[in-house]
């Protein structure tokens, strides 16, 4: 379910077909979607990273425009802003892993987030900072009983850093490592296990099909924020022996000048056989330095009173986050359909719905900071709300790429049936996408925080894999007609939502 | 009777007309949320004062784009945005001026700060000879050595190697034969002061700020730092001169501590004319800082409302506001919420109603400029680029419109550049806002202070729509909470009829005043 297959293609003159029969939006209501997201995602406002100066610019955009809309202030002090301090933690930039060779020539200076990755959670151990350790290669990094198989049985390992060899051995026996399937000794997080359990210092990992999908996204938070709130909503920081992920193209510079070169450690392993492990003849040292700042981060939240006298007490949260990662160097990361195409459909709809103001419960309408930092914004919101008065939460993250004709949705068939019934009922008489309900990612999007509040919640959600968290993720790229149809679904749904009289009820059951 | 009978017949045709054109699409109400809005958006802090060159100009030429697309006015910038860019040679301090005073041991004792106690003008690069050296300083009176009037403040003095300081001006006379009395003579002149002083060996000159100065101090406070800016084909002054700066009476006072003319003796000589005297300042000080050349881009924000007819759509009603403002100043941050983000949302506003009504013949251009405030760079650049400048019939400048009285506003240059142009804004004015309209600096330096100037120049009919905001200007109270929207409103009807009038007459107004380069 998880790779899903998009095809991809501009789209923008294909449009037309779409436009009378799946939205509901006027031109100028095209056009201002449009002009929202040129303007959210451009150049200029350098990736919206949480609690930078460009989350201002960002926030104060969408703030102007719920002014022009009618949406009402719901934020602090009569503002259209909730704002909450973060503490970070982030890697020094200019970080770096040091290689050296007895005679220096094949000395290397591995720059993290270029060269090599760390762990974002983990803050390295102070103690072991531009310390010398001696680097052993281990092979595949695997003690396995029951298949008799240990790379570290000629080796030790004790106090020093070793480099594992991505996957496992290859097999077609089902008796030895599953035969073709790979099993969970092949996966980064049992490998480090299995070094700290041995003795090593620390590892370094050479990518394998596990990370090499995600080494883009690894290597650019190696340098982003650990963002915690002072409500303790985020656990802290742990603080952890070296660990790094080696950019696939600086591995052969580390074998070189060794007692076998990668491309020859390549060749063993393509044979079949276990490349064996050997003490190398470079020492690594880790000049990684661990920085804190404090900062304001702030959601932008409005507010669409309801006509009910009774049920206006009662909300439906409408949300999307707005913040995306910011920048890598000089290099940005415009987030256009992460999360710009769920900000300004989410705005959209408030604009829609605040003109109607025909819902019964009032709609908060949350445009979220840091979800990028561990949803940071959703939860301040989803704790500072008596959430035995929200009926419900609808969450766009991402809705411009991909087919015009499918759509996924997170969170609601495990949330609540009727929630789900729901969507796909008003969706069959209106947008008619063909919806994929996704079970993996339910704590990766902003619909999370209340989902564990006991709210029925569910985002709408492309699947975009090729773009996301890159520098690609562009304008150009969006097909605006798929960002209309959201709008109309999305809408309908909130109205429904806000108007039945009954709530849709949390079925979820912890086993 | 007979006259009353005419003059009610006549109101009631105005009443009709004035019903038609307030026919016009949006409610005041609804206007003025949006105009709150948008001013909401560009006079925050975060868009750090929007000054030229600086990330806030960017967000804020971005903001006004994205508007106008919202509005339908369509892109008239390169390569079918609404951006006209262009590039500058900009030079900068690299960091604030600081004139260090020292001891004669040499011992740092106190710091003049540019802005409070002192500015230099227009980033000039001096001399390196008289760089970032310490050198003694003296007091010289006026600086004046005048043989006729057997009159010399350097008399037995020896400024070789020093830096002096004086007073601006002359010295007081009722006699026509000393200094021609009250009429200031050549020894008064700046650059004849600095060539003396030079001449005998100074190495710095420092100048006590004279009172026609103090008026418009924050102006030269806020322009110190933002940079001097110059077209690619124009040249920096070249590096050379003796360092000179101007020391307001705050400066003086830190300057004059240990002299041997004391600061009162100097404010008696300076504000109540005694008798000039020389003296040393038993302190020294120099001239420190770095300054940085590079190439910035900046952009105006241009879009077009396409005129109905087929002939007169070649021709266009130009409406003009600059966007940018100063940039942060001494750790505030200068807003610039009248100056001229009134201006701004306003013109924003008339393009949205042309864009609505489209009842205009002639091609409607609202052309939202940038660098105003580094001397109405963005409106030269577009008066010189703009290829169908010829074809330009009016400008219509707003530049501050929402402080003051709500019903008295400055139009400055309509009657300069245009007797018939006159007649329509004073016409525009009467069906719309009926300002007090007041046009005493049409004939004053205040013309050739705002873009519409950068088209007069062109001979092109030019007006500028000021309120006359000078107190506060350029400081960090130029803020939101001040501004009067009704008057905005107020403009945006004036400004919309007169450029209505204007793009739908049946003739071009003709270029009959007089207006010169200087």
């Amino acid at each position: 379910m998880k790779k899903i297959f998009l095809k991809f293609f501009p789209i923008f003159f294909v449009c037309n077909l779409y436009l009378t029969a799946q939205t509901n939006l006027s031109q100028s209501d095209q056009i201002q979607i449009k002009s929202n997201l040129e303007f959210l995602a451009s150049d200029e406002l350098q990736g919206r990273n949480a609690a930078s100066p460009m989350e201002r610019i960002a926030s104060n955009f969408i703030a102007t425009e719920f002014m022009k809309y009618g949406v009402d202030p719901f934020g602090d002090d009569g503002t259209y802003f909730q704002n909450f301090k973060v503490h970070s933690y982030y890697n020094d930039p200019g970080s770096k892993i040091v290689i050296t060779s007895d005679d220096s020539s094949n000395n290397l200076e591995l720059n993290l987030g270029y060269d090599c990755a760390a762990l974002l959670n983990l803050s390295i151990n102070p103690e072991v900072v531009n310390k010398q350790f001696d680097l052993v290669f281990v092979g595949y990094g695997i003690t396995a009983p029951e298949y008799g198989y240990d790379d570290y049985s000629d080796i030790d390992v004790t106090g020093k850093i070793v480099i594992a060899y991505p996957d496992e051995p290859h097999s077609t026996d089902e008796n030895f490592f599953s035969g073709m399937e790979l099993t969970e000794y092949s996966g980064f997080n049992s490998k480090l296990r299995n070094a700290l359990k041995k003795g090593a210092a620390g590892i370094l990992i050479i990518p394998g099909d596990d990370l090499l999908p995600i080494w883009h996204i690894l290597r650019k938070q190696s340098l982003e924020r650990k963002m915690l709130t002072d409500n303790g909503a985020v656990s802290g920081r742990k603080i952890a022996p070296p660990i790094a992920i080696l950019s696939p193209e600086i591995i052969d510079g580390i074998f070189a000048g060794e007692e076998f070169s990668y491309f020859q450690i390549n060749k063993i392993a393509e044979s079949g056989k276990s490349p064996s492990a050997f003490k190398m003849k470079k020492k690594v040292s880790f000049d990684i330095k661990t920085k804190e700042s404090d900062a304001v981060a702030r959601n932008v939240v409005g507010i669409i009173e309801g006509t009910d006298p009774e049920l206006k007490d009662e909300y439906i949260v409408l949300g999307a986050h707005y913040d995306h990662v910011g920048m890598l160097g000089e290099e940005i990361y415009n987030g256009a359909d992460d999360n710009g195409s769920g900000t300004v459909a989410v705005m959209e709809v408030a604009k829609k719905l605040a003109e109607k103001k025909s819902n019964k419960r009032s709609i908060i309408v949350a445009l979220f900071t840091a979800e990028e930092k561990d949803l940071n914004g959703s939860k301040w919101l989803s704790e500072h709300l008596d959430s035995s008065k929200v009926a419900a939460m609808v969450n766009i993250d991402m809705c411009g790429r991909g087919s015009i004709d499918s759509i996924s949705t997170l969170g609601a068939g495990i949330s609540s049936k009727e929630l789900n019934d729901i969507v796909h009922e008003i969706n069959a008489s209106s947008t008619n996408f063909v919806i994929t309900e996704i079970e993996e990612h339910l704590d990766e999007a902003d619909h999370y925080p209340f989902f564990l509040k006991g709210i029925p919640v569910v985002t709408f959600y492309d699947a975009m894999e090729e773009d996301l968290h890159k520098t690609t993720d562009d304008t150009w790229k969006i097909n605006f007609p798929k960002v209309f149809k959201t709008v109309y679904l999305v809408e309908s749904i909130v109205l429904r939502l806000a108007n039945d009289f009954r709530k849709p009820a949390y079925t979820y059951k912890d086993e | 009777m007979k006259s009353n009978i005419l003059k009610t017949f006549l109101l009631l045709i105005l009443i009709v007309t004035s019903a038609n054109a307030q026919n016009k699409p949006f409610t005041d109400e609804e206007t003025i949320n949006r105009l709150k809005a948008n001013l909401t958006f560009l006079a925050d802090d975060a868009l750090e004062g929007r000054n030229a060159g600086s990330r806030g100009e960017k967000i804020a030429a971005l903001f006004i784009a994205s508007e106008l697309q919202k509005y339908n006015v369509q892109p008239l910038g390169d390569n079918g945005t609404y951006f006209q860019s262009f590039d500058m040679k900009v030079r900068r301090y690299v960091d604030e001026p600081k004139l260090v005073l020292l001891d004669q041991d040499g011992n740092t004792i106190d710091e003049l700060k540019p802005g409070p106690d002192f500015v230099i003008d227009d980033s000039k690069i001096f001399d390196s000879k008289f760089m970032k050296k310490n050198a003694e300083v003296v007091f010289v009176g006026y600086g004046i050595t005048a043989e006729e009037y057997d009159y010399d403040d350097y008399e037995n003095l020896d400024v070789n190697g020093k830096i002096v300081v004086y007073l601006g001006g002359e010295p007081a006379s009722n006699d026509t034969n000393y200094f021609a009395g009250d009429k200031p003579t050549k020894y008064s002149s700046g650059a004849f002061k600095a060539k003396l002083a030079s001449d005998k060996g100074a190495v710095g000159l420092i100048v006590i700020m004279p009172d026609y100065y103090i008026g418009v101090w924050p102006i030269f406070k806020s322009l110190m730092m933002v940079g001097d800016f110059k077209f690619m084909n124009e040249e920096h002054s070249a590096p050379g001169g003796t360092p000179y700066a101007m020391l307001t009476l705050d400066g003086a006072k830190k300057l004059f501590k240990n002299a041997d003319v004391t600061y009162e003796e100097l404010l008696n000589i300076r504000n109540n004319g005694a008798e000039s005297k020389s003296g040393n300042l038993n302190i020294q000080t120099g001239f420190f800082y770095d300054i940085v050349e590079r190439v910035e881009q900046i952009r105006n924000v241009v879009g077009v409302i396409e005129g109905s007819d087929p002939q007169l759509k070649n021709e266009y009603v130009l409406l003009t506001a600059h966007y940018d403002h100063v940039g942060i100043y001494d750790g505030d941050v200068c807003n610039g919420a009248n100056d001229n983000g009134s201006g701004t949302v306003a013109m924003m506003e008339i393009a949205k109603r042309f864009a609505e009504q489209k009842d205009n013949k002639r091609s409607v251009i609202v052309a939202l400029l940038t660098a105003e405030e580094k001397g109405l760079l963005g409106a030269h650049y577009f008066a010189r680029n703009f290829p169908q400048i010829e074809n330009v019939v009016a400008d219509i400048n707003i530049d501050m419109c929402s402080r003051g009285e709500e019903d008295v506003m400055y139009i400055i240059g309509a009657d300069r550049t245009s007797s018939e142009f006159k007649t329509i804004m004073e016409a525009a004015n009467a069906e719309t806002a009926n300002f007090k309209l007041d046009a005493s600096l049409s004939f004053t330096r205040t013309f050739e202070m705002s873009d519409h100037y950068a088209f007069a120049l062109k001979h092109i009919p030019a007006c500028f729509l000021f309120d006359d905001f000078r107190d506060g200007l350029h400081g960090p109270k130029d803020e939101l909470q001040y501004v009067d929207y009704n008057k905005i409103v107020k403009n945006i009807k004036f400004a919309e009829r007169a450029a209505e009038k204007i793009a739908n007459l049946d003739h071009r107004m003709v270029f009959d005043g007089e207006v010169e380069a200087h």
